[in-house]
């Protein structure tokens, strides 16, 4: 658990966060988006006690992270993969963040397997790709079995494999009752991977809602394809509804079929239309009479949304 | 606080810069070698002048230096990589890491500075050969000398230490220290008397010949001295720690 109480931080003349107030609830994956310089990472840190708030508090587990008697086993974070010492073997990095929390060398072990680097574990940190330092980063933030894990862009430089298993591990940590805040800039992976969704720009709080519940509002067109795009269009007018032509797409699979058939089939156009339900559009074409063949609701995307409302 | 010393004795072993310049620690006793066989060499034809004595004087200046470059190490590359906001997030109290890095280069600087100490008197003596004009361990003088070098190197890894945690930087923290090392003798030369020589006995390289009690070694005695010493410790990791402490990672 999480929780963010009328967060302030302000550098010099610069607000970089200002009043911001959300919880990050266990058991589930939290997004955490925001534009570059909209104080994610900010709040990041002050959460992790390395900024000192200028007013509010932010709290793991109930308290600051500075009074958490054993902050490892509370808390594993991320903050920038790329913030190793490069002369080190992977091993030894661990090795050394598992001293300081007490924890077992067997577990520095199992966490390089779980990352999938034990066998480039006594190479040095330098040689690593970038998604290997990513692998690092995460294993360092798990190492010690934490109940809250705080991962800023932790998808950047996987592979899609990579990303695939980030996505897995991240569901599963959540779905054991852990709290999971994640940050990435990849809106599609975020959609994928969160349950919740924590928005903010210019260091305010934007969104703080479902997934699930967000995308709905930001509810898109829905495409109608009929061979009576014209008359459809005139009976959706009259139900209500807002009607665009589609741009005529390319579509080799009809030309080809076009091109089979003797008799091609009635030219097809594609109706947008908004202002009605996928079922209701679905009745008034029957009612008409016009024959659909495709009735399909366009979700906005995250990335859509996301622009949308940090505009 | 035991679990955070075995975290930075790991840190200190696994980085490869700490090698480097407890490997030059050797041209200490390389330096005493030189000076020692041109010594040997006067005496030889002008009979006796200079005495090598144990041979820690001439290289003196070199060492501190050093040892204060590998207390410099210990934490700016932390800072300069930002690997100390990971070190952080770890730790229950910031002074905490601080401290574990003190007591990790105090000691490697004193176990080193000590033998590096030996190598250098046992080089100056192999030089001079039986000519009178080494010293010997038998001597009291000349082993409370040797004896005393691991703290100065101890005491010069600490205030490294120190300067790199508050200037988070590792070239600003390198010219501090040098700085810092010859600030006293180059006051030295612009004070009246007696201020002068008690400027110039503050130099880590004069504290220790103090600390042993090398006669003309400056201006306190060896209880002064230790004082001044723990003083170079204690403004070290209080100034360290409030910047640890106040400062955002």
């Amino acid at each position: 658990m999480i929780e963010v109480v009328d967060l302030t931080k302000v550098y010099g003349s610069t607000r970089a966060v200002s009043g911001l107030t959300f919880d990050v609830k266990p058991g589930q994956v939290t997004g955490f988006l925001g534009h570059n310089g909209s104080g994610k990472s900010t709040t990041m840190r002050m959460i992790l006690g390395l900024h000192a708030p200028t007013s509010g508090k932010a709290l793991i587990n109930g308290v600051r992270k500075q009074d958490l008697r054993d902050p490892m086993r509370e808390v594993g974070a991320m903050l920038d993969a790329a913030e190793v010492q490069g002369g080190r073997s992977a091993f030894d990095h661990l090795q050394a963040l598992a001293y300081a929390g007490g924890i077992s060398r067997r577990r520095v072990v199992q966490a390089l397997e779980e990352v999938g680097l034990a066998g480039a574990a006594r190479k040095r940190i330098a040689e690593f790709s970038q998604g290997m330092r990513q692998r690092l980063g995460i294993a360092a933030a798990l190492l010690s079995d934490p109940g809250v894990i705080i991962l800023d862009e932790p998808v950047n430089g996987l592979d899609p494999e990579g990303i695939r298993w980030l996505r897995k591990l991240l569901r599963s940590l959540a779905a054991e009752g852990r709290t999971v805040l994640l940050s990435s800039h990849l809106m599609t992976e975020m959609s994928l991977t969160a349950d919740r969704l924590i928005i903010i720009g210019r260091g305010k709080l934007i969104e703080d809602t479902p997934m699930a519940d967000l995308l709905a509002r930001f509810q898109g067109d829905v495409l109608v394809r009929s061979p009576h795009a014209a008359r459809l269009a005139r009976v959706l007018e009259a139900a209500g509804a807002t009607v665009r032509r589609a741009p005529r797409t390319a579509e080799p699979a009809t030309s080809r079929a076009a091109m089979l058939s003797p008799h091609p089939p009635p030219a097809e156009e594609e109706l947008l239309v908004t202002g009605l339900s996928v079922a209701a559009i679905g009745d008034a074409a029957l009612a008409s009479g016009c024959a659909v063949h495709e009735l399909a609701p366009s979700r906005a995307s995250l990335e859509e949304v996301f622009m949308e409302i940090t505009q | 606080m035991i679990n955070v010393v075995a975290s930075e004795w790991l840190k200190l072993r696994s980085l490869r810069s700490a090698f480097y310049v407890l490997a030059s620690t050797l041209s200490a006793m390389a330096l005493t070698g030189f000076a020692a066989f041109s010594i040997s060499r006067y005496f030889d034809t002008n009979g006796p002048g200079e005495p090598v004595g144990t041979g820690l004087s001439f290289s003196a200046d070199i060492t501190p230096v050093l040892f204060g470059m590998l207390g410099v190490l210990a934490i700016s590359g932390e800072y300069s990589t930002g690997m100390i906001r990971l070190t952080l997030t770890t730790i229950r109290r910031r002074w905490h890491l601080l401290l574990a890095k003190a007591v990790v280069v105090a000691a490697v600087a004193a176990i080193a500075g000590q033998a590096v100490a030996f190598g250098t008197y046992f080089t100056a003596q192999a030089v001079v050969g039986g000519r009178p004009i080494g010293a010997s361990l038998s001597e009291r003088a000349a082993l409370t000398e040797v004896l005393a070098a691991g703290a100065g190197s101890a005491v010069a890894a600490i205030a490294g230490l120190g300067l790199a945690t508050i200037l988070r930087s590792t070239p600003g923290a390198l010219i501090a220290l040098v700085a810092l090392l010859l600030a006293p003798t180059l006051i030295e030369r612009f004070l009246p008397a007696p201020w002068n020589d008690w400027a110039g006995s503050l130099t880590i390289p004069a504290l220790t010949r103090q600390l042993a009690g090398v006669p003309d070694s400056g201006a306190f005695g060896p209880s002064l001295t230790t004082i001044i010493l723990t003083g170079y410790v204690m403004i070290s990791l209080l100034a360290a720690a409030q910047a640890i402490t106040r400062r955002d990672a």
